[in-house]
């Protein structure tokens, strides 16, 4: 049925990974803000060959009224893959792994969001992953938190996100759907760069504590690449209104 | 020298009597900031609005622009993209759903001079609809009337209305019985069609 073959070997004799790229290097990035019309607040994200787009609505009006919260705002997450967004046809209907995704996100995003200035309200963000190539969580959290900052949504931090992992003996930073299917591990992070708070950690495979531990500081080091990145978006968007730079106050404070 | 010294204090102290010292804003210091920009420390100002404070450090939690207020010694954040919703002391327009006989539930869909993407639900109580006493809600609106109204309050998220105010009421009435739009006839409404004649809390520009 796939055509897909399992490649010989994931890092070749010079260190390079299967796409060319270093241990510690990020694939490359497209932030866009602003992107729908409709919603509160949009972003898109491509990264390397993913391609994700999401839709933020609210603080609005809960329905049905019995998930409603007096002390703060509901937050809902769907994330979903089209079907046109893997090699083989996805069913549309939403798998078992979508709901799982859609509560991580959620749980990641939530620390981020000040949901107690939106009491008996809810806001609702739709992930919608138009073409995969591994990491699309991570890609689809950096793009939430962004959307979230574009509907206005008062927010302690920008959420960044990526992942990490072991391919070829290697620990890696960023991994591709190659890395991820056929490496030996996989550890996707989010975190508040800022607020040196990590928001996601899963982990899926084997690492030894050494292991863990440089896998994690590679990954929270993307993550506040990814942040900067965040950041020069949320900018762009808003740079006919505004003529100042951003403090550079993220470097200090992560620390 | 000493006569100097003095002299250069008076001089000093009499420019600082007749002008005391008042650090202006600086509009200079204004600064594009996102969810999360480190603003300062607390030994250097107050958290104002837009902004939180955590372990003695101040961050904004939107994304605008950052101003210092020098003389206060507090800064701020004015956001770039403020999410629609009731705040208090606004104005609303919408529309009542169901009017009980103390009660009436109105989904607003104009705050400010904004439009809701979604309706918002507010509870207008009887006391809060007139400054006269008021017997049943009938006699203050009904449903499907267009109102306007004041948010009285937004606590626990619940949004209270009242339409006390000559430019708060009715802005628009239908018959209860044939659902045709009522004219306003000296001080009553009459259904044009019906001839059936009702009260209302009226807004000064009822019907304009």
């Amino acid at each position: 049925m796939s055509k897909e073959k399992a490649p010989e070997r994931l890092i070749d004799d010079s260190g390079l990974r299967i796409d060319g790229r270093r241990p510690e290097d990020l694939r490359p990035i497209k932030l866009e803000v602003g992107v729908l019309e409709n919603a509160d607040g949009s972003a898109f994200i491509q990264q390397g060959k993913n391609k994700i787009l999401v839709g933020v609505f609210g603080p609005r009006e809960i329905h049905p009224k019995h998930m409603v919260l007096p002390d703060r705002a509901v937050i809902r997450c769907r994330y979903r893959m089209a079907p046109f967004s893997t090699e083989e046809r996805k069913n549309p209907a939403p798998s078992r792994r979508e709901i799982e995704i859609s509560k991580v996100i959620r749980e990641a995003l939530e620390p981020a969001v000040m949901s107690e200035y939106y009491p008996r309200t809810v806001i609702d963000i739709f992930i919608e992953a138009l073409q995969c190539d591994g990491g699309t969580r991570c890609a689809g959290i950096v793009a939430a938190s962004l959307a979230l900052a574009d509907a206005g949504i008062s927010m302690k931090e920008l959420v960044s996100a990526c992942s990490a992992g072991k391919v070829g003996g290697q620990v890696v930073v960023d991994l591709c759907d190659l890395e991820d299917k056929y490496g030996e591990a996989d550890l996707p992070v989010a975190l508040m760069p800022n607020l040196s708070a990590v928001t996601l950690i899963q982990m899926d495979g084997k690492l030894s504590r050494e292991e863990f531990e440089k896998a994690l500081d590679m990954a929270s080091e993307a993550c506040r690449q990814i942040r900067n990145f965040q950041a020069e978006a949320l900018r762009h968007k808003y740079q006919g209104m505004v003529d100042t730079e951003e403090p550079p106050a993220t470097g200090e404070a992560s620390k | 020298m000493k006569t100097s010294t003095r002299c250069q204090d008076r001089t000093y102290l009499a420019r600082s009597m007749a002008k005391p010292f008042m650090p202006e804003k600086n509009p200079g210091r204004e600064k594009f900031v996102v969810p999360g920009s480190k603003l300062g420390v607390i030994e250097e100002f107050t958290a104002g609005k837009g902004t939180y404070e955590t372990d003695g450090a101040i961050y904004s939690h939107h994304v605008g622009l950052a101003t210092t207020d020098t003389s206060k010694k507090a800064v701020s954040v004015v956001p770039k993209n403020d999410p629609i919703l009731p705040a208090e002391g606004q104005n609303i327009i919408g529309q009542v759903t169901h009017a009980m006989e103390k009660i009436a539930v109105i989904d607003i869909v104009k705050i400010g001079n904004k439009l809701s993407p979604t309706p918002f639900t507010g509870v207008l109580h009887i006391s809060a609809s007139s400054p006269r006493y008021e017997k049943s809600m009938s006699e203050v609106c009904r449903t499907l009337d267009i109102v306007r109204a004041k948010v009285a309050s937004t606590t626990d998220g619940i949004i209270r209305l009242m339409t006390v105010g000559d430019n708060l009421g009715v802005l628009k009435a239908y018959c209860s019985n044939c659902g045709y739009p009522l004219a306003l006839r000296r001080r009553l409404l009459k259904c044009d069609r019906c001839n059936n004649t009702e009260k209302r809390k009226l807004a000064d520009d009822y019907n304009s």
